[in-house]
């Protein structure tokens, strides 16, 4: 039996408990509590440890769906959920005051982990707040030289989530080719 | 001998969906000479147009060969390549243009069927009548996707829809206007350069046939509006970038833009926003590989992912109208990639470990919902 493991990051509200319930055939685990600190104006509960779901791919073999808590005082939690992660998926809440500066921060804390691995970015929020646009996130990681899939999401589609994760798998290897249905590789 | 009905053809649309019927009633409802129409039931009809990818157009197929459906003339339909003896056949997909040839000699070997029936009924000699059948338009017509033959390879942008929608976008951002680009009392399109929006009164189903032909002209005026601020919200408004993806998608089936270098080495300079487009097969793959770094060539893409050329083609043409393609400087001369070179075009190594392409390969399958 083997495991893994697929880490979702990002800042407070953008949706990684969402995300990691919209992904897991389990019922998701949530560490939330109630928030005491600047997140109370934004939402009511917050993850403290993390999220926890699963990925079931058939013979006893799982992915894991680690969701870390958003709050950079638990930034402690992050290295520790990402040792030996497949991949990273990022997402951004463009609603917050400054996405921009949320993109930059979690890229430069998760430096090492981008480094061993590939990620994904997903911008959420959109809808209720298209600016800045995405080509505004190009320019930021244009810069630092990463040319990685960064998608308009709604944490709570699982279409959306699904193209997500698929981004991520030929960003690891484009030569991968869809299974025949029925069929494992 | 040109066959010239009185009255137009009648045709029925058999075993397709909704979606493909409506593309197919549109082209046979417009083409300009009103030479066909739709057939009020099929025992009404003279052409039979029977989609064999379906199960009910299977049947119906099989009920015309075992001779239940006599006196009409059938065009069978399907996205794979049939040896149909002696029946017409036509390879989806396939443009106006291509299902108005096919409908024209259809049509012909009704007027011959008529003249055959007619002599028969005056009792001409069966040696008439082999002479006759010698005269008999081709019996078995084969239409492949555009891209079938080197001479498809290119498109000239400006013959279609696509060249006319940037043309507008164009004008739209040198005038601070919203242009409108119009087709009859009711097809509209609206271009705001400005908001980079688009809104059109125009379905899929119908824009996807509208793209592919070259026949449908539409005009264009500037509106007094500045931008799109006061679109009604119906469901047919939507990003440039989306509305541009998608045409020049359908509009390159498996071609290139005119002018473009089928051999430029390119680079994806951004991702596209995937989960907002139209899906377009390997689109993931190609972004994934396209975007690594080295600019590659077409033909080394399409050789790496062990996919078609036209596949490639179409995503560049897509990825290109909105901007997301960077050509290197330098590029040889233009050539002709011929399957010689797609066969030797230089292997690029971006792949994972084969013990880690098996776990890749069951997460997808997982995301797939192949379990």
């Amino acid at each position: 039996m083997s495991n893994h493991k697929i880490v979702i990051t990002g800042p407070v509200g953008a949706g990684k408990t969402t995300a990691v319930s919209t992904l897991s055939d389990i019922e998701p685990v949530q560490t939330d509590a109630v928030a005491s600190d600047m997140t109370a104006q934004r939402k009511r509960t917050t993850t403290v440890a993390m999220d926890y779901g699963r990925l079931d791919l058939g013979g006893g073999e799982h992915v894991h769906l680690y969701g870390t808590p958003g709050q950079e005082r638990f930034d402690f939690m992050w290295e520790i959920l990402c040792e030996g992660c497949i991949g990273l998926v990022l997402l951004v809440d463009n609603s917050r005051p400054a996405p921009l500066n949320d993109l930059s921060f979690f890229l430069k804390s998760f430096v090492r982990q981008i480094r061993q691995t590939r990620f994904v970015i997903g911008v959420t929020h959109m809808d209720k707040a298209p600016n800045p646009g995405l080509p505004k996130y190009h320019e930021i990681l244009n810069k630092l030289e990463f040319n990685v899939p960064i998608f308009e999401v709604d944490a709570r589609s699982e279409a959306d989530m699904r193209t997500l994760l698929k981004a991520l798998l030929y960003s690891l290897d484009p030569g991968l080719m869809e299974p025949a249905r029925g069929v494992q590789a | 001998m040109t066959y010239q009905p009185k009255s137009p053809i009648r045709c029925a649309l058999l075993g397709m969906n909704a979606s493909a019927s409506y593309s197919y009633e549109y082209c046979i409802r417009h083409y300009p000479d009103s030479a066909y129409t739709l057939a009020g039931s099929m025992e009404d009809a003279q052409l039979l147009l029977i989609d064999v990818d379906s199960p009910e157009g299977r049947r119906i197929a099989h009920q015309y060969l075992t001779g239940d459906v006599s006196g009409k003339v059938p065009v069978i339909l399907s996205a794979n390549q049939l040896r149909t003896e002696g029946i017409f056949f036509l390879h989806k997909p396939a443009s106006p243009e291509t299902l108005r040839v096919i409908l024209d000699r259809a049509t012909a070997q009704i007027g011959h069927n008529a003249r055959v029936r007619s002599q028969a009924d005056r009792h001409v000699t069966r040696a008439a009548l082999a002479m006759e059948e010698e005269d008999a338009p081709l019996s078995l017509y084969m239409f492949g996707s555009d891209n079938d033959s080197r001479d498809n390879m290119f498109f000239d942008p400006e013959q279609y829809l696509y060249g006319d929608v940037r043309h507008a976008y164009r004008i739209s951002q040198g005038a601070g206007r919203v242009m409108e680009l119009r087709s009859g009392t009711l097809a509209f399109i609206r271009i705001c350069a400005r908001s980079k929006r688009v809104h059109t009164s125009v379905r899929d189903a119908v824009l996807r046939s509208i793209v592919t032909t070259t026949r449908i002209k539409f005009t264009l005026t500037a509106l007094a509006e500045e931008d799109g601020r006061n679109w009604p919200d119906d469901g047919g408004t939507e990003s440039m970038e989306s509305f541009l993806w998608r045409l020049a998608a359908w509009t390159s089936r498996g071609r290139l833009p005119q002018g473009d270098d089928p051999n430029a080495r390119t680079r994806l300079r951004f991702w596209p926003n995937m989960t907002r487009l139209l899906p377009i097969p390997h689109a993931m793959r190609i972004a994934a590989l396209w975007s690594s770094g080295p600019y590659y060539t077409m033909t080394a893409i399409a050789r790496e992912l062990m996919i078609s050329l036209g596949d490639v083609h179409v995503f560049y043409c897509a990825a290109a109208a909105i901007g997301l393609l960077e050509i290197e400087a330098q590029t040889p001369e233009k050539t002709f990639p011929t399957a010689q070179a797609v066969r030797t075009a230089p292997q690029v190594s971006n792949t994972a470990p084969q013990s880690q392409r098996g776990l890749l390969g069951r997460i997808l399958s997982r995301l797939l919902g192949n379990r």
